[in-house]
């Protein structure tokens, strides 16, 4: 008995020990700066003469991966980069933390659109609550749906870090991997770099795969979405049936130097056309041979670079550039890379009282001759110098992100849905108007409480795939149409759950069943979705208002008033609906018919003060002479008497 | 600062002004006959009424915005101020010509009774002078010669010149006899 409390003694003070000496151990691993962390001052960037590392076990430390190894690895951006750099404290950048709730969401900005024709859903989904969006969890949407619907345009990280913590993709990651952030996607400077190849590999499930085969370094060929969970990748034996597809790697050996070391041309200023692939408008109503036609944001034909404005330190945390941003890091600095940082230096330098010197690169000082002072209170810069220029209906625009664009070969299709507007004006949170893209909320959902949740899309293809079938549904404007009758049914399938009932959101107005009879009605949950817009900024003489063209904004049919924003819906019989502008803007249309019809009087307003000023100047003139003539004479002047005479 | 300037300027005008009022007729002196001038001459009368609306339009339109709101004078407010400038600028030229000759100073403008009479003709050409910029501070903001500075300047100029106006035309039309 003695023994076994001696050895119980002794496993004590062992476990004990261990825990004194290992805790300070992983303290100082978290603390440690890693090479690629800081910068020790020199501008030039490091050449990345890289070993390509992998992680083939969790918990193990990373192997180098052998390029003619049989069969070979995909390497591992986490390891491979993350030898010298902290992945943990990149991975919380704006670009991958949408997932993470403790992020300030700033300002609304695009959201992802789940886009289904056959239950004519549209809906706006992001992460970050913005207002008229819904959370990928409100809508049945996990991680793994996330990536699957939306990962051809996510630099990877976020959602595809944490897809497997569900039961919907934990049994895919042994086939896939991590969806990890691929650092190359943005920083490799090579041209081989294939952002479209990368989405193409993500869509295949070949997430571990993806970096390497984007990277221009190695070929991948297999599809991960046909194996079964039970395959083991790493093993690489073929399957027994031809339609399981498992995914082999070839490096192109000639790119590896004798120590197995890759040379990756990584960047600081990552280049444009990086950013492009995720981030661009098309203005759609021009024939595709005459793109070259388009400009470019006059800034980057300036030849600045995205990143020149849209700066961030090691977290990644993008400096989003608009006014009254509000950052968890380096705060100082943001206020001096918004238009007025740049354009309006001496603004900024008494608000933000920064040490970082606003006025940077060398921005020309606007001119602004002739606008009266208080459009500057009341608009945002964007209104006259970004985006479109405004027509009687707002353009049609698309992006790589919502109407999959980019994704170049045989893989493409040109996508539609949803109709997305540009320029719209709206009034923004700080109560200014500003230019943005909207788009029409279309789904089906569950009403409780006066709160719309939208259903998921597979639900109402279960339940009313048969109703909505699109197959001999007549097609306007993209849509298949849906008639009353079709909606009147699906909400009687849908029937209501937990006191919540069902309802269809489009156009503008929530349709819900009253004893048996549609009504459709205005609710928030119909709203537009609105997003700002920031770029493409066109040149000072094509701006709003330059050289004084008031009639720009101030005349009877101006867009920014009186355009015409169609209101999109499905709907039968919905189709021609528009607002005008102002409307979506909440002005006084009234108002600005009467204000901006007064403008005709603007040039007789102008003549009759410059008459009166002529006139009064002519008073005192030759009053101001008669005086000085009486002055000059009173010293000649005997008395008052002589005085009077003249 | 032009919020309290204008608060306490106009006011105090109008104190003086009933003050002025309220001297001349102790003195008995023969104040002006606003009726009375009416009825002679009908273009006048009509010159007058208008000069007197649109400065009224003008200055509560005006004056509101800087007194109440604290703010520039928008929406139908300052539409409502823009047509009221039309017969401002009409009016008061024509107004200040037949007035002028009346209101040139002579020897004794400012002598011991007649003290106030003087301060009156000072009033009107303080009046006259002050109408050019506060006229042509607008004309001039409505052409592309001006950026943000200019137009500040002019704006600032328009408001403390239709402060001074207002203020001096009030006693002059306080101390007019």
């Amino acid at each position: 008995m003695a023994a076994f409390y001696r050895y119980l003694i002794i496993a004590g003070l062992i476990v004990l020990m261990g825990a004194v000496t290992t805790a300070p151990a992983q303290d100082q691993t978290q603390e440690k700066e890693m090479l690629g962390d800081g910068n020790d001052g020199n501008r030039s960037i490091p050449v990345h003469l890289m070993e390509l590392m992998v992680q083939i076990f969790e918990g193990e430390p990373p192997e180098k991966v052998l390029p003619d190894e049989e069969p070979a690895l995909p390497f591992s951006l986490r390891h491979s980069c993350g030898e010298c750099h902290t992945y943990s404290f990149i991975n919380s950048g704006w670009h991958f933390n949408s997932s993470k709730e403790v992020v300030e969401p700033g300002r609304p900005g695009e959201p992802w659109v789940w886009v289904d024709g056959a239950t004519r859903t549209i809906i706006p989904i992001s992460g970050r609550g913005w207002d008229g969006t819904y959370k990928p969890d409100q809508v049945g949407l996990t991680p793994w749906r996330m990536i699957k619907l939306f990962g051809r345009h996510m630099p990877g990280g976020d959602y595809g870090e944490i897809y497997a913590e569900q039961l919907d993709g934990f049994d895919r990651q042994m086939i896939s991997g991590e969806f990890e952030i691929n650092c190359l996607i943005c920083h490799n400077g090579d041209r081989r770099q294939d952002p479209s190849e990368a989405a193409l590999q993500t869509m295949r499930e070949n997430f571990r795969w993806s970096a390497a085969a984007s990277s221009g370094i190695a070929y991948v060929d297999g599809d991960a979405s046909t194996l079964p969970p039970s395959y083991d990748v790493l093993m690489g034996i073929p399957p027994d049936n031809p339609a399981q597809q498992p995914p082999v790697i070839h490096y192109d050996l000639s790119r590896f130097d004798v120590l197995n070391r890759v040379f990756f041309d990584i960047v600081r200023r990552v280049p444009n056309d990086r950013c492009y692939f995720c981030h661009s408008t098309q203005v759609m109503g021009m024939d595709q041979f005459d793109e070259w036609q388009r400009d470019e944001d006059i800034h980057i034909t300036s030849g600045l670079m995205c990143v020149d404005c849209h700066r961030h330190g090691v977290d990644h945390q993008m400096t989003r550039g608009y006014e009254g941003e509000q950052r968890a890091a380096a705060p100082e600095s943001v206020p001096s890379l918004t238009c007025r940082g740049c354009h309006y230096p001496e603004l900024d330098a008494e608000e933000s009282q920064s040490e970082i010197q606003p006025g940077r690169l060398g921005a020309p000082r606007p001119v602004h001759k002739g606008i009266p002072l208080v459009h500057f209170d009341k608009l945002t810069c964007t209104v006259c110098h970004s985006g479109p220029l405004p027509a009687e209906q707002p353009h049609r625009v698309r992006t790589p992100r919502i109407h999959r664009l980019g994704l170049h070969g045989v893989h493409r299709i040109d996508y539609n849905l949803p109709h997305v507007q540009a320029p719209v004006f709206i009034r923004n949170a700080e109560g200014k108007i500003e230019p943005s893209k909207l788009i029409w909320p279309s789904f089906w959902g569950r009403m409780k409480n006066d709160e719309v949740t939208p259903i998921a899309v597979e639900v109402v293809q279960k339940v009313a795939g048969k109703i909505l079938d699109t197959t001999d549904a007549p097609r306007r404007d993209d849509w298949p149409e849906l008639t009353e009758e079709q909606i009147t049914q699906t909400l009687n399938l849908l029937d209501t759950v937990e006191e919540s009932e069902p309802v269809y959101v489009a156009g503008g107005k929530l349709y819900k069943l009253l004893r048996g009879d549609l009504i459709p009605s205005e609710h928030p949950a119909a709203a537009p979705y609105t997003w700002p817009i920031g770029h493409d900024v066109r040149p000072a003489q094509q701006s709003l208002g330059y050289d004084a063209r008031c009639e720009d904004c101030h005349d009877q049919d101006a867009p920014i008033f009186f355009g015409q924003v169609v209101v999109d819906s499905p709907v039968l019989g919905q189709g021609d609906v528009v607002k005008p502008m102002y409307e979506i803007l909440g002005a006084d249309g009234t108002y600005w018919k009467s204000f901006n019809a007064s403008f005709a009087f603007r040039s007789f307003l102008k003549t009759v003060g410059f008459i009166a000023c002529g006139l009064l100047a002519a008073i005192l003139l030759l009053f101001g002479l008669l005086a000085l003539k009486r002055i000059m004479l009173s010293g000649v002047c005997q008395n008052s008497e002589d005085m009077g005479k003249i | 600062m032009f919020r309290i300037m204008a608060i306490f300027g106009v006011s105090g005008a109008w104190v003086i002004a009933c003050a002025g009022l309220f001297i001349l007729k102790t003195k008995g002196a023969d104040t002006a006959d606003i009726f009375a001038c009416l009825k002679n001459c009908r273009i006048k009368a009509t010159l007058y009424i208008i000069l007197f609306l649109s400065i009224f339009v003008l200055a509560v339109t005006g004056f509101w915005a800087t007194i109440i709101t604290g703010e520039p004078s928008t929406g139908y407010l300052l539409m409502l101020h823009c047509t009221a400038a039309v017969g401002f600028c009409f009016a008061l030229p024509l107004s200040l010509i037949i007035s002028a000759e009346k209101n040139r100073f002579i020897l004794g403008d400012f002598s011991p009774g007649l003290r106030l009479v003087g301060v009156s003709k000072i009033c009107f050409w303080i009046v006259t002078a002050a109408a050019i910029p506060l006229i042509l501070s607008m004309i001039l903001s409505m052409f592309p010669l001006f950026g943000p500075v200019g137009q500040e300047f002019l704006y600032q100029l328009h408001r403390f010149c239709a402060l001074l106006l207002v203020v001096t035309g009030l006693i002059y039309l306080g101390f007019s006899q």
